[in-house]
């Protein structure tokens, strides 16, 4: 009897559900039909990735080959330069202790360089402080900070924010002279929230007691996850004998196995990233914070935050636009952006000349006869000094 | 005696003629960040002179620190190498002809005195002569390096010794313009002007007589005050200088690294609260004037030497010229130096800090394997070797003032040092 | 020779001298101290911020006029005056309207139904079409019995805020509630959404992956021209031709509520980062949607905009190579293209795949006629406005509406653009004020300058001055056409100095630094220094209260002993006396 009837129940379902794959399948309109169900639930539409490396020096190299491994990752996989802020604290490739010359790698071996072509860091060397990292995160740059320094994220874009070097307990230590506490993060990414900034942040960080860098955060929609917990340290991963310097970090290396395994298409999910973690190779115990984070992490795709995936809409209808006949007068012309590019070349050549030498005329001070002023004004000073020198000498002997 | 003088004198003139004409060496020393502080540095005020010819405001750059009167000074003679060189020779020999006679007149004041006991009822042995102490300052390397290194200093302590001078000589109204002048210079002399108040008043018992002459002074010295004032005016033809000479002195706003406390100690400083750490260290300076004048009234020779080096241990840039001014001033009260405890401390911490700061600076600057903190615990060892300095001689004249009173008696067979039993009477 | 007394006694004046100068010089310190850590706060108004958010003193409520014009071709039964029985089927109107519209956003739109005296005498369309209204909020609705022989009652909203009502049964009941249903359906849900918006109870609506983008002044446009390889024969396009043919008349439109700079580039060799599939039956290569998200190349494309810092709105043309050429978007191998080709990216831009012969090497304007037409459509989206077809609910008559064939755009939609715009910046800029202030009131350790201030109280001005030109008490201020604009710019303007005062650089509060730090500062400098002055001040003290302690003991004996010596005077006078006496 209750086999029967389970075998029933799963016809029954079986049935309903070819049913409604047909419906579904022979929708006419078949496009858009198929991409409605595919739509990605995690409601952003544009990516960006802000990566720090916030250790100088030779022996820090391994910081930054993280930063530009994961620069690497996330430019294959489909964020735009534009949309990436890289941050490195020093220059290892041009460092003169570098016997490969302008190139870094994360590997022994040098299998792969990440810094050889088209590489655009864009705060570097002394500009990476906790100020500029703060004023990146909650928008409030100097009015003249060129548009690849801004972090241009509006409500629907999924920020993936790394940061690696050297921290400790509540702090991650920039630059060897200042250090970010986790309290100052946490008001950062509340001040991001507050202005409605982002859609979801995945905050990754590989340092030593790299979790307690992520326990003062309190704003929704945030996922973070660490490289060792309190007390711990985490471990480079291997050295090049050739480099002279551990090149890789063990959390880092092994989050790259990963993310080097997937391509833009992925349907791979955060929680298959942090099923990877294992204490015995990374030699720590890496964290995940969730609490903060609304979707369940195997819906996450690891696209949503390491890749460009956007929602789009198919168009199917179209407006009708005028026959050309009925049209008035064209769009003006927008003003030249060198206005000297403007002037007819007859002219261009003199007007240049004219321009040139007033431009360096420009340059000089209004001086005027300058040996006339000064002299009038020295010989007053010299009047004045004598007597005030007689004043003193008549002084002298009264006083 | 003359030939003796002659001889020191013409000896200076010629070591320190001989050093400028070495080539190279003017440069080099006067690039010395112990040697040249931003406000007393001559390429600074060569700049300034340089801009004030050409007409353009000196001040209007940032760059030049110095008081407008040192750029009338020097406009109509710095083409000239040789002038430039023999003003400064010249200043620095008459800064110590200036310390002779301080030392003769200080000499006739404690012939009139009552010979102080020592042990054994013996009487005191004198200090030291005039011309040693010209000498001592003469022939003091730091004095060397930073007359040749062409620091404008030297202006403000010629100003300053003309102002004891004077004041020992009792000639009230240029002790008080040169006190003044020294003020308007660099600003921390004014501290002087209480001990050299009290250097005029030396010796009147008449109150009411001494109240005068106290007002009189300070008429004085507000009066040279603001004639100087004037004349910087008419000569600059604006008061901008107000903020880049005296502003840069107050607020410290240069942190070029020198061999003082400030520099370090701004830098790492969080920003808000900076204005207040500058006051806090302002106060510590001018604070001493006033007690060490009251304490010391009845020697107020020591008071200046006191309030010197006070001035060059904890002023906003010191060098090594603030510490030849304090250096040259201290034989004057040479009495003290047999009951000076760690004088032997003392030398040894000037030595060590004055080779291991070039060396320090070369590490930190050049070779890049030094860092800041390098040159700035050297910097701290000086200020520690000018601080003893100061406890010491304080102690040994405080000791000095005491057997005075109280002269020590015999006890037992003859002790030497100060561990001899002294009765109270 | 001093005495010892003496001595000790001068010594005494003088360390309390020495001691009250150092003091005294302490003692003024104290101010300084106060002056210079005192932290610069200007005064914000956060108490308007709060009503601002709440909207007690002021409420875009965006005041429609609508003007009824009843024909008089047909009489109606009955017997009274008609311009009496006009004026009865308005005021029928206004009852049907205020009872049919719910409770909650009756404050929102409302309308103030005026009849128009001047009699229409029409019945045909090209009635309504000669007189367009060209005020905002101002809208004209012509009412008259159906023409047709249907006999149907049917709604037709023209383009230029004009609509034609035809009523099936010409009675005053009939017209009343077909003028009110309609007023109803077009007006309803527009109010609906602006009430939520204004109340801030619009969180689903805020879930949901947003199309337009945020409101700017002004945007780029940027128009790209990506063209596989030169096998397929492009060089250029006539794109500007073509802009100054379909889309300038919108864009001059849309000018009144952004400007619009517009850009175009091409690119060659320009190559996908995959290989489409090809279908051989259909002989054609096929994209399907879930590849069209990783279409743009981003690492070889450029598309960032280097010169200007408006926000951008990028259009793309993909002309594909010849080996890859025709490219459709399709689901699957047997599955029908897709009739456009073309797919729109969320606040970014449009993109189109255009397959042509590979012999000319011009793109003409009438090959880009169709990816105008597109483009304008994805630009729509894009900009916010919303076909109003698709947002009116269903009822009881068919309500058509016309679409502008000369700017894309009808003036009921821009209308509705405006509106939403400035609710849209208003809540923005109140918002963003709010979080102004929470974070102000937060961090007390924080400066704020004079500037942010200024843009605070200016911002709010602008708030009030929108918000008055668009609330509910009067509709004389929208006789005016400009009226709508003008609070437009002002809810512009206030969001830019909300924004400008929220994002100022200086107000990157004080990175973490609690109390305790403060005393680290303070006290390895202070300690070791008032160690000795406070020690030798009490002693001081002690020492002054024992000297008092002991003159008053003093003072009390030597005036016993003075007594006793008076009595010894006295007893030695009468000694003295006597022996005087007995002498």
């Amino acid at each position: 009897m209750k086999p029967g009837m389970l075998l029933r129940g799963i016809v029954a379902a079986l049935c309903a559900a070819t049913a409604l794959a047909v419906t579904v399948t022979s929708n006419p309109n078949d496009v858009e039909g198929f991409f409605e169900k595919s739509k990605s639930k995690s409601g952003h539409t544009n990516n960006w990735a802000v990566l720090v490396c916030t250790s100088r020096f030779w022996f820090n190299y391994r910081h930054i080959a993280n930063t530009l491994s994961m620069y690497r990752t996330v430019k294959r996989l489909g964020i735009p330069d534009s949309n990436i802020i890289m941050m490195l604290a020093d220059d290892v490739a041009c460092n003169s202790r570098n016997i490969f010359p302008a190139t870094v790698y994360n590997n022994k071996g040098q299998p792969l360089d990440l810094y050889g072509e088209n590489v655009e860091v864009d705060y570097r060397g002394y500009e990476v402080t906790v100020e500029n990292f703060i004023r990146l995160l909650t928008g409030r740059v100097a009015k003249d900070t060129p548009r690849s320094k801004r972090l241009l994220t509006d409500d629907q874009s999924n920020i993936f924010v790394y940061m690696t070097g050297h921290g400790g307990d509540e702090f991650l230590k920039f630059q060897d002279a200042e250090e970010i506490s986790a309290y100052d993060l946490g008001d950062a990414f509340q001040q991001m929230y507050e202005k409605k900034r982002y859609n979801e942040i995945l905050f990754m960080i590989d340092t030593c007691q790299a979790n307690t860098m992520y326990t003062k955060i309190h704003s929704p929609n945030i996922l973070a996850t660490g490289s060792s917990k309190l007390k711990e340290s985490s471990y480079s991963h291997h050295e090049d004998f050739d480099i002279g310097v551990a090149v890789v970090d063990r959390y880092t290396y092994y989050v790259l196995e990963v993310l080097e395994k997937i391509d833009m298409q992925s349907k791979a999910t955060l929680q298959d990233l942090f099923n990877t973690y294992d204490f015995n190779l990374l030699h720590s115990t890496p964290g995940v914070r969730k609490d903060l984070f609304n979707r369940p992490l195997d819906q996450a795709l690891l696209t949503d935050f390491f890749g460009s995936v956007q929602n789009i809409q198919l168009t199917d209808t179209v407006e009708s636009s005028p026959s050309p006949s009925s049209i008035d007068a064209p769009l003006p012309d927008s003003e030249p952006l060198y206005p000297d590019e403007t002037a007819a070349l007859d002219n261009s050549s003199k007007e240049a000349e004219k321009k040139l030498v007033r431009r360096s005329l420009e340059h000089t001070f209004e001086i005027g006869n300058p040996d006339q002023s000064q002299t009038w004004r020295y010989a007053a000073f010299i009047v004045l000094s004598i007597g005030l020198a007689g004043a003193l000498a008549a002084g002298s002997s009264v006083l | 005696m003359l030939q003796k003088t002659s001889a020191v004198f013409a000896a200076a003139f010629a070591l320190r003629l001989a050093l400028f004409e070495i080539p190279g060496l003017t440069t080099l020393l006067g690039g010395r960040v112990e040697i040249s502080t931003p406000i007393t540095s001559f390429k600074r005020l060569s700049e300034g002179v340089f801009l004030f010819s050409h007409g353009v405001p000196p001040y209007d750059g940032g760059v030049v620190h110095q008081a407008p009167l040192l750029l009338g000074l020097f406009y109509p003679i710095i083409s000239s190498a040789l002038l430039v060189k023999l003003l400064y020779i010249l200043g620095d020999i008459f800064i110590g002809y200036m310390l002779q006679e301080i030392t003769a007149l200080k000499d006739k004041d404690s012939s009139q005195e009552k010979k102080i006991r020592q042990y054994g009822n013996k009487p005191e042995a004198p200090g030291m002569d005039g011309l040693t102490v010209a000498m001592l300052y003469l022939f003091n390397p730091f004095t060397i390096v930073s007359c040749v290194g062409m620091s404008t200093i030297l202006f403000s302590n010629l100003a300053t010794v003309a102002g004891i001078w004077m004041g020992m000589k009792g000639v009230r109204s240029l002790a008080m313009f040169s006190i003044a002048a020294a003020s308007y210079l660099s600003l921390y002399p004014s501290m002087l002007v209480f001990p050299v108040v009290l250097l005029l008043t030396r010796g009147v018992v008449d109150e009411s007589l001494v109240k005068k002459v106290r007002i009189q002074c300070a008429g004085l010295y507000l009066a040279s005050l603001a004639s100087l004032f004037l004349l910087s005016f008419v000569l600059v033809g604006s008061l901008d200088f107000f903020r880049s000479v005296y502003g840069t002195i107050l607020g410290v706003s240069d942190l070029t690294p020198n061999l003082g406390l400030f520099w370090y100690f701004f830098i790492e400083m969080f920003d808000q609260f900076r204005p207040f750490f500058i006051v806090v260290f302002q106060i510590h300076v001018f604070i001493f004037a006033l007690p060490i004048s009251i304490k010391l009234r009845k020697s107020p020779l020591f008071a200046c030497f006191l309030l010197s080096a006070v001035m060059g241990t904890f002023k906003g840039y010191p060098s090594v010229g603030d510490a030849a001014l304090y250096l040259g001033l201290l034989p004057v009260c040479s009495e003290i130096f047999k009951y000076m405890r760690y004088s032997f401390l003392i030398v040894n911490l000037y030595m060590y800090s004055s080779i291991l700061a070039p060396i320090f600076w070369y590490l930190w600057v050049y070779l890049g394997s030094g860092n800041a903190n390098f040159f700035y615990a050297i910097g701290l060892v000086y200020s520690i070797g000018e601080v003893i300095l100061l406890i010491d001689t304080t102690f040994a004249h405080a000791r000095r003032e005491f057997e005075a009173q109280s002269p020590p008696e015999p006890s037992g067979g003859p002790d030497l040092g100060w561990d001899r039993v002294v009765a109270q009477k | 020779m001093t005495l010892p007394k003496d001595r000790t006694a001068a010594q005494d004046r003088t360390r309390r001298m020495v001691l009250l100068s150092i003091w005294i010089a302490i003692l003024l310190g104290f101010p300084l101290w106060w002056k210079t850590t005192r932290v610069y706060r200007a005064e914000l108004p956060f108490d308007e911020v709060e009503q601002w958010s709440q909207w007690s003193s002021c409420r875009p409520a965006f005041p429609l006029k609508i003007n009824v014009h009843l024909s008089d071709a047909v009489s109606l039964p009955g017997s009274v005056n008609p311009q009496q029985q006009h004026e009865a089927i308005v005021s029928e109107i206004i009852n049907k309207v205020q009872s049919s519209s719910p409770s909650s956003g009756s404050q929102n739109l409302p309308l103030e139904v005026v009849l128009v005296d001047q009699a229409w005498r029409g019945t045909k369309e090209q009635d309504i079409l000669d007189r367009p209204s060209a005020v905002p909020g101002t809208y004209d609705f012509y009412i008259s019995p159906t023409s047709s022989t249907s006999k149907k009652t049917s709604v037709s909203i023209k383009s230029q805020r004009q609509g034609w009502i035809q009523v099936a049964d010409w009675t005053q009941d009939q017209i009343s509630s077909a003028v009110a249903e309609t007023l109803e359906r077009v007006f309803g849900s527009e109010r609906t959404k602006i009430q939520k918006l204004l109340d801030r109870q619009d969180e689903e609506e805020a879930a949901k992956v947003k199309t337009a983008v945020k409101y700017a002044s002004g945007y780029q446009l940027t128009f790209s021209l990506f063209s596989g390889d030169t096998s397929n024969g492009v060089r250029e396009w006539k794109m500007q031709e073509a802009i100054n043919t379909y889309m300038a008349p919108f864009l001059r439109t849309m000018s009144v509520v952004s400007k619009f700079t517009v850009e175009s580039q091409v690119q060659h060799y320009a190559s996908l980062t995959f290989q489409p599939d090809l279908d051989a039956t259909a002989k054609e290569y096929y994209l399907t949607p879930d590849k069209l998200p990783n279409f743009i190349n981003t690492a070889e494309w450029s598309l960032a905009s280097t010169v200007s810092s408006l926000p951008s709105l990028n259009f793309l043309v993909y002309v594909p190579p010849a080996d890859q050429s025709p490219l459709v978007i399709k689901s699957g191998p047997g599955a029908p293209p897709s009739k456009t080709n073309s797919f729109l990216i969320p606040r970014w831009g449009g993109i189109t795949v255009l397959n042509r012969p590979a012999n000319d090497p011009i793109l003409t304007v009438s090959e880009l006629e169709p990816v105008m037409k597109i483009f304008l459509s994805q630009l729509r989206d894009l900009l916010g406005l919303s076909d109003l077809s698709t947002s009116v609910p269903a009822g009881s008559f068919p309500i058509t509406f016309q679409k502008n064939e000369a700017t894309s755009m009808t003036t009921w939609e821009l209308d509705q653009l405006l509106r939403k715009r400035i609710s849209e910046n208003l809540v923005d800029s109140i918002k963003t004020l709010g979080s102004l202030a929470r974070l102000v009131a937060d961090t007390p350790n924080m400066v704020v300058l004079d500037p942010i201030q200024e843009d605070v109280t200016q911002a709010l001005l602008d708030v009030k001055a929108a918000c008055e030109k668009v609330q509910g008490s009067s509709s004389s201020s929208l006789s005016t056409g400009s009226a709508v604009e003008e609070a437009l710019q002002h809810s512009r303007d206030a969001l830019e100095k909300a924004e400008s005062a929220f994002f100022d650089p200086t107000m990157v509060s004080m990175l973490y630094f609690p109390d305790e730090h403060k005393y680290a500062i303070y006290m390895p400098l202070f300690v070791p220094i008032s160690v000795p002055l406070l020690l030798s001040l009490l002693k001081e003290l002690k020492k002054w209260a024992a000297a008092k302690k002991e003159a008053k003991a003093k003072a009390s004996a030597k005036k016993t002993a003075g007594q006793d010596a008076d009595a010894e005077h006295v007893h030695d006078r009468k000694e003295e006396a006597e022996d005087r006496k007995t002498k």
